[in-house]
């Protein structure tokens, strides 16, 4: 009897070890230094929506995200020393970096010391060019966004074209990559004036571009800014095209200037997520996605959120689940579809994506549906 | 020279003027009488604007509202010298200095918790429309602008020239000891003084905020090109100091427009250098009746 008995219990001892591993996922550790507090909570908090929405419509396939999730109070020496902690711990295989663009420069600074891969949220430029080997930004380039402007500057025909920036870098460095590409488009930069950000008296700048004739202007303020170069535009009767950067439009930009329907036909370069379904092809297909996943309305920081996802699953996918694998496979990502558009990385060029994933907006009772 | 260029700029220039004219009769009017310069004098005309937004917004009619914020500046100019100012009278002059430096700051931060960082908005007073004068288009605001400055202005002269209380405030600004002998109560006419920036300030920040729009940081903008104007003006002369303000809002303006509107704040604070050097780098501290033996202890 025990020699049958012995047999029996070996067979279903080998049976119960080879059944066990398929029903237990293996955990993949994702460290998140996000804004709890501070005056990017709630781009931070949209981002998060996203990845969650990402989770529930896709994740990752045989295993179980978890996430250490660190505050960096929207100050960039909390983000340092959030991310200090993330990358000691061993567990952790990504980071993820949700926080604004000074802090996400200032975890650059040390992003190879502890050789963890970082997917990283923020607009500077510095993030993806010069290329850190281990940090990956998303979102495109300032220069992205100006070649977008001259292509349809190009496109629609406008020779003269007028600027009015900011002075901060951003705004210089709208202006400087604009003046760069603007020959290569057949495009004469006929007017370059600037805005501070306390500026309420636009009327020297205004007055110079008027009298330059151009027939397309760029705006490149925001917040009150915006608002008063806007009112001060029509004011002055200057009725050439408008275009504005895409952080001008916003509820308090519609509430300044009498509603949202005042705002209809002022364009903008925008990232093609903000189109929704609009524009076809991938990006309509993975909104979609985003939209049956997500429990609240999709904004623009939920679709980075759900590209960053997607990222990382296209990273695991292809790597042995290991940091530098995983550093790897994103330096390796080509033409990744994303919602904002396609993504792609290379060893000199750590910007995922660029102008490909910007189009022309304009706003149609506050809502942004692609330019002719 | 394109006139129409030039009052194009020149009268927008005019209308800022008018609100940097309206901060330096406070500082030199609160200087006169205090022996201390108040750096917090264009937080009043931030909280001017802010305050009747929000409460407009609140649905409180907006003469009401202009009439409260006025108010609540005047009492807040009293405040502020009573609890900051006058426990430190007889304190060094920097010391003084930072009080006000302090309250500007504490002002900028109560307005950013209580009205957020978004811009406020009044309706202009006639309307949101736009006049024409000399070929320059302007906001029919600016007729408020300039008829409220003119209107302070009259009484601010009438006030200093023609009523006791005025003549004790000159008294002040000459020589203080010698003003207490002649038994002027200095201490009760800077709680006055004080209350009457306050109230100026304000009701200048609610003229301009039509067409300004109204932040919780617009005030220091205001209170540095204030200062510049009441420096021309000496910290001394009322009238110089109205003249001083104005000259920086077009001096501003024209900048912008003829040389380069990157440049527009460096040659104003250069129109600042330049004066001083001119007068021999004396910084008017050093000679008139707010140093010395006027105001030290």
């Amino acid at each position: 009897m025990l020699r049958l008995l012995a047999p029996l219990a070996g067979a279903f001892l080998t049976l119960a070890a080879l059944l066990a591993p398929a029903h237990a996922e293996e955990e993949f550790k994702i460290g998140v230094v996000m804004s709890l507090s501070g005056g990017f909570v709630a781009a931070a908090k949209d981002t998060m929506d996203g990845v969650q929405a990402w989770l529930k419509a896709r994740g990752l396939p045989g295993k179980k995200v978890t996430f250490e999730i660190l505050d960096d109070e929207t100050n960039p020496v909390s983000a340092v020393n959030a991310f200090r902690r993330l990358a000691g711990n061993p567990d952790i295989k990504l980071i993820y970096l949700f926080i604004n663009s000074s802090s996400a420069l200032a975890v650059k600074s040390l992003a190879s010391e502890f050789k963890v891969p970082i997917v990283s949220g923020g607009a500077a430029d510095a993030l993806g060019l010069p290329a850190d080997p281990y940090l990956f930004k998303v979102a495109p380039a300032i220069k992205d966004f100006m070649t977008v402007l001259a292509q349809y500057a190009q496109k629609k025909g406008y020779k003269r074209v007028a600027l009015l920036n900011m002075t901060d870098a951003f705004g210089q460095n709208e202006a400087k990559f604009f003046k760069e590409l603007a020959p290569q488009h057949g495009v004469e930069v006929v007017a370059a004036e600037t805005m501070g950000v306390e500026d309420t008296n636009f009327n020297a700048q205004l007055t110079k571009i008027r009298a330059a004739r151009p027939d397309m202007i760029y705006n490149g303020g925001a917040s009150r800014v915006a608002i008063l170069s806007w009112k001060q535009i029509k004011q002055l009767g200057i009725n050439q095209p408008l275009i504005v950067t895409q952080a001008a439009i916003s509820k308090s930009f519609f509430d300044a200037i009498g509603g949202a329907k005042a705002a209809d036909g002022l364009m903008t370069p925008i990232q093609l997520g903000s189109f929704g379904e609009a524009t076809g092809g991938d990006t309509a297909r993975l909104y979609k996605e985003l939209k049956a996943a997500m429990p609240t309305q999709v904004v623009y920081f939920a679709t980075f959120g759900y590209d960053v996802g997607l990222i990382t699953a296209e990273a695991v996918k292809n790597s042995d689940g290991s940091r530098e694998g995983l550093r790897n496979a994103l330096e390796k990502i080509k033409d990744l579809p994303g919602v904002n558009g396609p993504i792609t990385f290379s060893a000199q060029d750590h910007t995922g994506q660029n102008y490909r994933s910007i189009a022309i907006g304009k706003l149609v009772d506050g809502v942004s549906v692609p330019a002719d | 020279m394109d006139l129409f260029v030039f009052f194009q700029l020149l009268l927008p220039g005019l209308t800022t003027g008018c609100v940097y004219a309206l901060v330096a009769l406070g500082f030199v009017l609160t200087a006169n009488v205090s022996g201390v310069v108040n750096f917090a004098q264009g937080e009043y005309v931030m909280l001017g604007g802010v305050l009747s937004a929000a409460l407009l917004d609140a649905h409180v009619p907006l003469v009401a509202a202009g009439l409260i914020a006025v108010a609540v500046c005047a009492v807040l100019g009293a405040a502020q010298e009573r609890l900051t100012l006058a426990p430190v009278r007889h304190a060094p002059h920097f010391i003084r200095i930072t009080i006000t430096l302090g309250v500007a700051v504490v002002l900028r931060g109560v307005a950013l918790i209580a009205f957020g960082k978004d811009p406020l908005s009044l309706p202009g007073f006639s309307g949101d429309g736009i006049f024409e004068l000399f070929g320059a288009i302007l906001p029919v605001q600016s007729l408020w602008v300039w008829g409220a400055t003119a209107a302070l202005l009259a009484a601010t002269y009438a006030f200093l020239k023609h009523t006791d209380t005025g003549r004790a405030v000159r008294a002040c600004s000459i020589n203080l000891q010698a003003a207490r002998l002649m038994g002027v109560d200095a201490e009760r006419l800077t709680l006055l003084v004080f209350a009457v920036a306050g109230a100026t300030g304000a009701l200048a920040g609610i003229v301009i905020t039509p067409i300004v729009l109204a932040n919780w940081d617009a005030g220091l903008s205001y209170g540095i090109k204030g200062f510049i104007g009441a420096i021309l003006g000496g910290m001394r002369s009322p009238a110089i100091a109205v003249v001083g303000g104005l000259g920086i809002g077009v001096i501003e303006s024209l900048a912008a427009g003829y040389i380069s509107s990157g440049y527009k704040d460096a040659i104003v604070y250069g129109v600042l250098i330049a004066y001083l050097l001119l007068r021999g780098g004396a910084f008017l501290f050093g000679r008139c009746a707010l140093a010395g033996s006027a105001h030290e202890p």
